[in-house]
């Protein structure tokens, strides 16, 4: 009795809405969509979660990501960048090309996944996450690319091998011709979500809200094998 | 065992062993190999190979959780083989640790254990169909027990009755043995079937339980019986005094010769041993008689002497708290007088047994198999059908006998 795998964005779209994740009230909060370009990630995310986004690239700045102190009216004051505004006011932080996290932010980038995140701007003032902060990060290679304390921060891992609903409308009589050319000339995407802390830590999170351990099989993206593992390993006796 | 496996990283499986039980490797086989190498020292799980079935992979979860040192050292304790422990410990850990309570074992696991019983069952029957005397020995019984306890540990209503033992005996014994698996009393369960189906067989002189000595009192080791106190067995070699007359003279009587047994010609009616041969002083072997309340009759143990002159014959009885063995006749002698046992109960079925395995064959036991008066009476049953199976002892039902034994 094998489930059959749901496409990547019914998932994305059902989490939502389900409140397993994102919003004030939902139960988890850091999610990674690895997987072909052009299949609709960043599209989706922003229309159901509203997100503030941000790209990464090697030679990215601090103040790109938390922001600085700029010049107004003569005065230096502090501007909040993208990720402080989404910790104050319980946003979702979306973060492109997550896999070239740049040297200057990286520790920063642990701060901003942790739970409960919160950081210590360079003025010293302590910004800690409102409800409804949530990070979500898209990239193209496998999460593996991700040193360990990243790669060990995300409660969901999604990925993207197939175009998204959203984008077969968008493409019209064309979807087929597109489908057929997904992942063209990309690496495969042969990755599998090993047992590690924060995958416990996050079924836990959802135990207590009583989601059965079929669907947090689900969530924590373990299917066939993996699933019928889990469910043993989860066991009570 | 690392052969023809990989090694799962991060495995899933692996991570619902307690840490206490160690951090095992677990291997993934493509093959139907499965087993939990666990460090007899420490108790700690350091492999964990499993195939790809699901049913499989919850058995040695189960064996990575629950097969921990102490276990083993009861096991170890009871002194059974390793044929024994492997099932026992199956039998243990499906009935008291199936990964899940009853109502929630989830479809997957229970479609894949059903899959795995059925295919047991005919596993079985193709067996049967080709060895059909292999009913009821080891292989037959273990298997019906196995398919017992994987039943009960997913709720199932299944009576040991239906899986179809060889024997009511052997189904009632194998319901006595899980009732204890599931109180936790390992090393006695595990005893109870070493002691049924692996009897000793040749037991050196002095064992506990053979009666030459003080020890069949003390609690028995496995190669003996049950971890229970045994009721001591005195065993009382009469003064053989009388010569057996067919021993001395030589002869037999016999339902062909040459010579006629002309006494017998004076019988109203003529027996069916009307003639007399010359017998060969060689062994005949032992007879042993349950001379308890439910056997009745003493006239026979003289009985059995005249047909075997040169055998041991010997009878037993017992009080409840204690027995006695009598050596009636041995080597073409007997005792004057049969004397009677200060009991007419059973009690000393399992030393007397004993008693018997240590005696030259062939071995005829006479009894009505009517065991009781103590704890281990059922597995001393068990234990006469499996060693009658085994051509050890033969058994004659004291209420079917006929003249033309031994």
């Amino acid at each position: 009795m094998t489930a059959i795998s749901k496409p990547w964005d019914h998932k994305l779209t059902e989490f939502v809405e389900s409140g397993i994740f994102g919003g004030p009230t939902g139960i988890l909060n850091r999610m990674n969509i690895s997987g072909y370009s052009r299949t609709g990630k960043t599209t989706l995310l922003n229309r159901l979660l509203k997100t503030e986004r941000v790209t990464f690239h090697r030679a990215m700045p601090l103040d790109d990501l938390i922001g600085g102190l700029q010049l107004v009216d003569g005065r230096t004051v502090w501007v909040d960048g993208p990720a402080v505004r989404c910790l104050r006011d319980g946003k979702c932080l979306q973060i492109d090309e997550a896999n070239e996290i740049p040297a200057e932010c990286q520790t920063m980038f642990y701060a901003l996944l942790d739970d409960p995140a919160g950081i210590t701007l360079p003025t010293g003032e302590r910004v800690e996450a409102s409800p409804g902060y949530s990070v979500v990060t898209t990239m193209n290679p496998t999460p593996d690319c991700f040193p360990h304390p990243i790669y060990d921060r995300f409660d969901i891992y999604l990925t993207a091998d197939r175009l998204s609903e959203g984008t077969r409308k968008a493409l019209g009589r064309f979807a087929n011709n597109a489908d057929a050319v997904v992942g063209y000339n990309q690496p495969k995407l042969d990755w599998k979500r090993p047992a590690s802390v924060n995958a416990f830590l996050a079924a836990a999170k959802m135990q207590q809200r009583g989601i059965s351990n079929e669907k947090i099989a689900e969530v924590l993206g373990w299917e066939g094998k993996d699933r019928t593992d889990f469910l043993l390993a989860a066991s009570a006796r | 065992m690392m052969t023809g496996g990989k090694v799962n990283r991060g495995s899933i499986l692996a991570s619902g062993v307690p840490v206490e039980r160690g951090r095992p490797v677990h291997i993934e086989r493509e093959d139907d190999w499965s087993c939990t190498n666990i460090n007899n020292r420490t108790g700690e799980v350091v492999t964990i190979e499993t195939p790809q079935d699901l049913f499989r992979r919850a058995h040695e979860m189960m064996h990575a959780r629950h097969t921990d040192k102490t276990v083993l050292r009861q096991y170890e304790r009871s002194g059974c083989n390793d044929f024994v422990y492997q099932i026992a410990e199956d039998c243990r850990l499906h009935m008291a640790h199936w990964p899940w309570h009853p109502s929630e074992t989830p479809p997957e696991y229970r479609a894949a254990a059903f899959e795995e019983i059925a295919q047991q069952e005919k596993q079985v029957a193709e067996h049967l169909a080709e060895h059909p005397e292999d009913r009821g020995t080891w292989g037959d019984f273990a298997s019906r027990m196995r398919i017992c306890a994987v039943q009960h540990g997913l709720g199932e209503e299944y009576s040991v009755y239906e899986a179809n033992f060889a024997t009511r005996k052997q189904a009632e014994f194998a319901a006595s043995v899980m009732a204890k698996l599931r109180r936790g009393k390992i090393a006695q369960a595990a005893c109870d079937i070493q002691v049924a189906f692996f009897p000793p067989l040749d037991l050196p002189p002095g064992s506990p339980g053979t009666g030459s000595g003080p020890r069949s009192g003390l609690k028995r080791p496995a190669q003996n019986g049950a971890l229970l106190k045994q009721p001591n067995m005195d065993v009382i070699e009469l003064p053989h005094t009388v010569t057996i007359q067919d021993a001395v003279v030589g002869y037999r009587k016999a339902t062909s010769g040459a010579r006629l047994h002309r006494p017998s010609l004076r019988k109203p009616v003529l027996p069916q041993r009307l003639f007399i041969r010359r017998s060969r002083q060689e062994p005949q072997g032992t007879i042993l008689v349950d001379a308890s309340g439910s056997m009745g009759d003493w006239s026979q143990v003289k009985r059995w002497c005249e047909k075997a002159p040169f055998g041991t014959i010997a009878y037993y009885a017992g009080n409840g708290r204690k027995g006695w063995l009598y050596v009636y006749a041995r080597n073409g002698k007997r005792a004057a007088k049969i004397v009677k046992p200060g009991g007419g109960g059973n009690t000393v079925d399992g030393p007397a047994i004993t008693w018997l395995m240590s005696q030259a064959k062939p071995r005829l036991m006479i009894t009505d198999r009517g065991f009781c008066d103590v704890a281990d009476s059922q597995l001393q049953v068990m234990r006469l059908e499996n060693l009658e199976r085994m051509g050890e002892i033969k058994v004659l039902d004291y209420a079917h006998d006929d003249d033309d034994k031994e």
